[in-house]
C-alpha cells in the first residue's frame, strides 16, 4: 500500500484511491513490483517532470525552423525559392505614388515544393507549356514540405541613425481606428555598427525627437542594426526597390531619399506558411526590442530574442481567455486594417483570413476570426492570396452567371 | 410617370448590356472601399487605389527660406485611417480622400528627415464646395 501511494505521488495522476484499489482487484498485478522496475520508474519520472515549457516543444521547433528559413534568406535566396513577382508575372499594376497607400517593402517567396503544388493545382501557369491550366477543385492544401515566406523590410541608412516605429500592445484598446505603423507613438533609433564617427555624430543620433513618416516623434530606445536580421543593399537591390512604388515611397518617407547602395534593409516583420496537407502551420514574427510581457520570443540568440513570435494551425482553437476564437496577428502587416463586425486587427487570425482566398478575390482587407467560407461560385486558391489577387487565373473562373441556376 | 418609366426600359437594357457601363459601375463600387486600402497596398489592385473621385488635398512643403522640399512626407489622419503622400521634385503633393470625410475632421502632419518642427496652414475649399483643400507646410 505504501508503495502504491509513492507511485501515485510520482505519477501525479488524478486517480483516487478507490479507483486504484478497484483496478488492483480487477487486474491482479503487483503494482509494487511494477513501480520498482527501472522502466516504470523512468516513465514515472518522465510524467512527473513534464512541464508546460516542454509541452510547447513543437511551437519552439517551428520558431527555430522559421528563424533558420529567414537566416537562409538573409544570405541570399536559397536554391529553388522564387519570389512572387517572378511566378505571377501578370500581377496587377502597383498603386501610383500619388495614392495615399501606406507602403511596406514586401517580398513573398515560394520554395520548390510550393511552386510544384501551384503548377499541379492549376494556380500557377506552367511556363513550359505556356497554357493556362485549369483550376483544381477548391479545398486543396499545401502539402508537407511546401513553404511560403513573406518578408517585410525597413530601409536603414548606412550613416546616421534611422527611426523605426515601435508597436505597443496597450495601444490596441482603440479598435475603431487603424493602428498601422504610422499611428505608433514610440520610435527606436537604429544605427549601423560600422560608421565613421564624424558622420554618425552629425545625424540624428543625439536628438530626442525625430521626423518619421510625416510626424515628429520621441525616441524611446536606441539599438544597433545587429539586433535585427538585415541585408546590405547593393546597387542592383537599390534599383529593384526604387523601381517599385512601395519601396520607393517608403525609402523616401524614412530616409528622405531613394534607397542607395551601402544602405541596409532590416527585417521588421515576416509571415511563414509551412504546409502539412491540412490548414498548415502559420508562423509570424515582428521586431519588438522592448520585450513586453506576454509576447513569445522567436529564440534566445542575439538577434532572435529581439523578435516576437506567434503561430497557429487552426482558425478558432485554442480559444482566447475571453472565449473568442484564437487570434494570431502581426502588428506590422495587419495593424492598419480597420475593425469589421466587431473584430479588430489584433483579434484577427491568419488562417481565418486566408480561408477566404479565392477567385474572384473578396474581403482582402477585412480582419476576421473563426472559421470562414468562400462563396459557392468562387474557387479556393489553397488558402493563398497571391494567386487569388493575381490576374493570371481570372479568365479561367466561371462567372456567377455561368453557374447552373438552382431551383427555388 | 409610370408610362415614362416603361419607355425608358430599352435604354436601361441597352446600358446594362454595355460592357463599358458595367465596368464603370464596378469601378464605382470598388472606389467606395478605397479607404481600407492601406497596408498590403502593393497587393491591392491599382483600380482600387486610383481614386479620382473625392476630396482633393493638395499643397506644398517648403523650408523656412521658402525653398520647395522634395521627399517630405505629408500625412492626413482622418481619425479612422491615415493617408500618406511624399512630395515630388517640386515640393508638391496631392491626395484624394473619400467624399464622406469633411476637411475639418482631418488632422494633417508633415515632416522630413533632418527637420525639427512644422508649421501647417490649411485653406478650406470655396464656400459651398467640399473640395479642394490646400495645405501649406513650412519645415524648420
Amino acid at each position: 500500500m505504501c508503495c502504491t501511494k509513492r507511485l501515485r505521488a510520482r505519477l501525479n495522476m488524478r486517480m483516487n484511491w478507490r479507483q486504484l484499489n478497484n483496478t488492483r482487484r480487477q487486474h491482479p498485478v503487483n503494482i509494487c513490483a511494477l513501480a520498482s522496475s527501472p522502466t516504470m520508474r523512468v516513465i514515472g519520472l518522465f510524467f512527473v517532470m513534464l512541464t508546460p515549457a516542454q509541452a510547447s516543444l513543437p511551437t519552439d521547433s517551428y520558431a527555430q525552423e522559421f528563424s533558420h528559413a529567414i537566416e537562409a534568406h538573409i544570405g541570399g535566396p536559397p536554391s529553388g525559392w522564387q519570389e512572387k513577382a517572378a511566378l505571377f508575372s501578370n500581377n496587377r499594376q502597383q498603386p501610383s505614388l500619388l495614392s495615399g497607400t501606406v507602403p511596406l517593402m514586401l517580398e513573398t517567396w515560394f520554395n520548390l515544393s510550393s511552386q510544384q503544388f501551384l503548377v499541379n493545382s492549376g494556380l500557377l501557369k506552367n511556363r513550359q507549356s505556356q497554357n493556362a491550366s485549369r483550376l483544381a477543385p477548391s479545398g486543396q492544401y499545401l502539402p508537407a514540405g511546401a513553404k511560403v515566406l513573406l518578408l517585410s523590410w525597413w530601409p536603414v541608412s548606412a550613416t546616421g541613425a534611422t527611426p523605426i516605429p515601435l508597436w505597443q500592445a496597450q495601444q490596441e484598446s482603440n479598435a475603431l481606428r487603424s493602428n498601422g505603423y504610422l499611428h505608433w507613438p514610440a520610435v527606436v533609433l537604429v544605427q549601423a555598427a560600422e560608421q565613421p564617427n564624424a558622420q554618425a555624430s552629425s545625424h540624428a543620433t543625439d536628438v530626442s525627437q525625430v521626423a518619421l513618416t510625416g510626424k515628429f516623434q520621441t525616441v524611446s530606445q536606441r539599438k544597433n542594426l545587429d539586433d535585427l536580421f538585415h541585408i546590405p543593399v547593393t546597387t542592383a537591390l537599390a534599383a529593384h526597390w526604387n523601381a517599385q512604388s512601395a519601396g520607393n515611397k517608403l525609402s523616401r518617407m524614412v530616409l528622405g531619399r531613394p534607397l542607395q547602395s551601402g544602405d541596409f534593409l532590416a527585417l521588421v516583420a515576416a509571415h511563414g506558411l509551412w504546409g502539412n496537407g491540412a490548414n498548415g502551420q502559420w508562423l509570424t514574427l515582428w521586431w519588438q526590442p522592448d520585450r513586453p510581457a506576454g509576447l513569445r520570443r522567436l529564440g534566445s540568440s542575439h538577434v532572435t530574442q529581439h523578435y516576437a513570435f506567434d503561430s497557429c494551425n487552426d482558425s478558432t482553437l485554442p480559444r482566447e481567455a475571453d472565449g473568442s476564437p484564437n487570434s494570431c496577428f502581426n502588428p506590422w502587416l495587419e495593424g492598419g486594417l480597420i475593425s469589421h463586425k466587431g473584430v479588430s486587427s489584433s483579434q484577427s487570425n491568419c488562417i481565418s483570413c486566408h480561408m477566404r482566398a479565392s477567385i474572384p478575390p473578396r474581403d482582402f482587407l477585412t480582419p476576421t476570426q473563426g472559421r470562414q467560407t468562400i462563396p459557392e461560385y468562387a474557387r479556393g486558391t489553397a488558402m493563398l492570396w497571391a494567386p487569388a489577387l493575381s490576374a493570371d487565373l481570372h479568365q479561367t473562373v466561371p462567372s456567377k452567371r455561368d453557374l447552373p441556376r438552382q431551383s427555388p | 410617370m409610370f408610362k415614362h418609366y416603361i419607355d425608358c426600359t430599352p435604354l436601361v437594357t441597352h446600358l446594362l448590356n454595355n460592357q463599358l457601363v458595367k465596368c464603370g459601375f464596378i469601378c464605382l463600387l470598388l472606389i467606395a472601399s478605397t479607404s481600407q486600402a492601406q497596408l498590403y497596398g502593393n497587393a491591392v489592385p491599382a483600380a482600387l487605389l486610383a481614386n479620382t473621385q473625392g476630396i482633393v488635398w493638395f499643397g506644398t512643403v517648403r523650408n523656412e527660406r521658402g525653398h520647395f522640399l522634395e521627399n517630405a512626407t505629408v500625412q492626413l489622419d482622418t481619425g479612422i485611417i491615415e493617408h500618406v503622400a511624399v512630395t515630388g521634385i517640386e515640393g508638391r503633393f496631392r491626395l484624394v480622400l473619400p467624399e464622406n470625410i469633411p476637411f475639418h475632421a482631418v488632422t494633417p502632419y508633415c515632416a522630413r528627415p533632418g527637420s525639427y518642427s512644422a508649421h501647417i496652414q490649411r485653406r478650406p475649399p470655396p464656400r459651398g464646395f467640399d473640395s479642394p483643400v490646400e495645405l501649406q507646410c513650412v519645415l524648420h
